[in-house]
């Protein structure tokens, strides 16, 4: 059978990393695919290099806007290594809890958009409804609902009012009951199960050869939360425990999330439960001394790395930011192989790609020559339509 | 669980006695890490011998840094086995920026591999497919961006 | 066949509010106490020691020379509402509010000047 290439993309998926993705596919099976990256790579690790560590903490901020704690948090340790300095135990715990609501955001963002492309609208509905009782909360501790601007070099920026905690543990005890809810729906529902369960395989082998982490490397079983191996923060005072499934499909993925968002729920109240006293930041001079500075943090989407090299000038000499779309891109691709064409946005957006929506598609017939231009609109028109033959 | 210092000195120990006069230093600078610098063409070997000895490996990511004369390479790796940080540092000159790939041992390095090649100019010997990732196609050959004689146009 | 979970939820959804507001036509809803808007510069106050544009991130900052003084002149338009400027004057010169409404037909508005 001869080979019909088919291209995804440039205005693709992710918002931070957008992709083009060339499929070979012999009828309705993906045999290749080949990723072409960086259609908005905006040069920010050189930008680095030309602001001094305040200015590129509000830069990294902007790297991804969903995940921008784990951002910030892992630039101030990155840069805090340099300085050498110590983070105050209040600073610390406070850390913990914007990281993991942070994480609860993401997580229910995404779950939510997994839900929508598989055509279960009101499930999307309802899971962003409670959505704003997380994005309230960051609101009331930051400032601001999303870009939360919270975590500085040497501590944090706001402190928490008691009446703040008693609050929070409030609302997260009634988000609680609705995750656990739409928990039991991921696992119940026919139509999720039939549409999710088996399709884009990552067997355990596979997502630690091809480097993957996060979510989806966890819903393989690979067992590697660097919050657990490589504690910062608050995370080695805190109890929690690290979700692995062994299924390692796009529904494994999805209730990875699920999972990890209950738990994300006990670290914040415990973290506000237990939370110390005293200082929330130290003050660091402009100029850092010279030296290196590697930090790692457990992003919503997987291990995040900033890499900082200072030669004791007020702006870095090289900074370099690891994003985990990215180290996830070889493991999306193997996962392509052998899939469907209607199952590429379910696999995609099993490994949270930040998804945008004003994606087209191009379907090149080799055989008749004839080009068909589908917008994302249609090709999920496609998907919600498609059944599956019977093996 | 196992007493962390002894993790670190037993991976530096094993690289020592492994990788001979290859190597120019091991230091542990924190909790759960260890820097090494090797020569340039001992990179994959230094990677294989860990890998024996301790199982997999993840790969994070590759770092590349212009030092002036010459290139950096950092090879983040994480071991599943004991949780160490590895870096593995080497250095190429810049009149021959060229390495061994290590996509034979570790697949998942090969994005890692293409970034640092348009990056900063390094060519990887034994890539299966050395080519732009995220540079845009008409890009001017043989500009590399994160290099430090390469300034953004229209800034001071 | 039992029925999906989610069939009761959607019904008894039917029957409620709808979780949205119809801003500003009918309510307007409040920021949260300490929400990040626009910054607002004493001049009376400020030094022109010019901290706050050093440390700007989006250099929405820029500093003026007027009758022998220097004074920052903010554009609004660039500010990324992070209040770092807030946090590094040294006289507590620039204040921080709640403003968040910020659209305007004229430009001019989006710039404060001395
Ligand atoms: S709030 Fe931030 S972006 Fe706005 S003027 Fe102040 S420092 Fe600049
Ligand atoms: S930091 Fe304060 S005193 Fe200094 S120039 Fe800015 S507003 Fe004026």
């Amino acid at each position: 059978m001869s080979t019909i290439d088919l291209i995804l993309g440039p205005q693709h998926p992710a918002f931070k990393e957008p992709e083009r993705f060339l499929f070979k596919t012999e009828g309705e099976i993906v045999v290749d695919v080949e990723p072409r990256l960086g259609y908005v790579h905006r040069g920010i690790e050189k930008a680095f290099e030309m602001r001094n560590y305040i200015q590129g903490l509000y830069l990294a901020e902007r790297i991804c806007g969903i995940c921008n704690v784990a951002h910030t948090l892992c630039y101030a340790q990155a840069a805090e290594e340099v300085y050498g300095v110590e983070v105050p135990p209040r600073a610390r715990y406070l850390r913990a809890v914007i990281h993991e609501l942070n994480r609860i955001h993401s997580h229910l963002l995404i779950i939510g958009v997994a839900a929508e492309l598989i055509g279960f609208d009101t499930l999307f509905m309802l899971i962003w409804r409670d959505r704003e009782i997380v994005m309230d909360l960051v609101e009331m501790m930051t400032g601001n609902r999303v870009i939360s601007a919270y975590i500085t070099i040497g501590g944090v920026r706001r402190d928490v009012s008691p009446e703040f905690i008693e609050k929070a543990k409030k609302m997260l005890t009634k988000l609680e009951e609705r995750v656990k809810y739409y928990r039991k729906v991921w696992i119940e529902d026919p139509i999720i199960r039939a549409r999710c369960v088996e399709v884009g395989k990552l067997s355990k082998a596979d997502a630690i050869k091809l480097c993957a982490v996060g979510p989806t490397a966890r819903g393989s079983g690979v067992n590697y939360d660097v919050r657990r191996h490589r504690p910062y923060a608050a995370y080695d005072e805190i109890p929690f425990n690290v979700v692995l499934r062994e299924e390692g499909d796009v529904w494994a993925r999805v209730l990875c999330r699920i999972d990890e968002t209950l738990e994300a729920i006990n670290i914040v109240k415990y973290a506000l439960d237990h939370l110390p006293s005293g200082d929330i930041r130290v003050k660091v001079p402009i100029r850092p001394p010279p030296g290196e500075g590697v930090a790692f943090v457990e992003a919503p989407r997987g291990e995040l790395l900033h890499h900082v090299y200072s030669d004791g000038t007020d702006k870095p000499y090289r900074w370099r930011v690891r994003t985990p779309t990215y180290a996830n891109i070889p493991a999306v691709c193997h996962m392509f192989k052998g899939c469907y064409i209607a199952d590429i946005p379910a696999i995609l957006v099993s490994i949270d790609p930040c998804f945008s929506c004003t994606d087209r598609v191009t379907i090149l017939d080799i055989r008749t020559n004839e080009r068909k231009i589908l917008t994302w609109t249609q090709l999920k028109k496609m998907f919600r339509e498609f059944r599956r033959p019977k093996a | 669980m196992v007493h962390l210092v002894e993790v670190e000195s037993e991976v530096a120990e094993y690289l020592r006695t492994k990788l001979g006069d290859k190597l120019f230093g091991v230091a542990t600078p924190k909790k759960l890490r260890v820097v090494v610098r090797v020569s340039s063409d001992a990179v994959k070997s230094c990677i294989r011998a860990i890998q024996e000895k301790f199982g997999d490996v993840h790969l994070t990511t590759i770092t590349g840094c212009d030092l002036g004369e010459e290139l950096e390479l950092t090879y983040h790796l994480h071991l599943y086995a004991n949780n160490v940080h590895i870096m593995v540092k080497t250095k190429v000159p810049k009149s021959e920026p060229k390495i061994d790939t290590i996509t034979d041992v570790i697949p998942g390095a090969v994005l890692y591999e293409r970034e640092v090649y348009e990056m900063l100019g390094i060519q990887f010997i034994g890539h299966p497919k050395l080519e732009r990732l995220f540079l845009p196609d008409d890009w001017p050959e043989g500009i590399y961006p994160l290099r430090k004689d390469w300034r953004p146009e229209g800034l001071k | 066949m039992r029925l999906p979970a989610i069939i009761k939820e959607t019904f008894s959804n039917l029957f409620r509010k709808p979780a949205t507001v119809k801003v500003p036509i009918e309510e307007k809803l409040p920021p949260a106490p300490g929400y990040r808007g626009v910054p607002r510069v004493d001049y009376s106050k400020c030094t022109g020691c010019g901290l706050c544009a050093r440390y700007c991130p989006s250099f929405a900052i820029e500093l003026i020379t007027k009758d022998k003084r220097r004074y920052p002149v903010f554009h609004i338009y660039r500010c990324i509402f992070c209040h770092q400027c807030v946090e590094v004057c040294p006289v507590k010169a620039i204040k921080p509010t709640e403003e968040y409404e910020l659209s305007t037909d004229r430009p001019s508005d989006l710039i404060i000047k001395p």
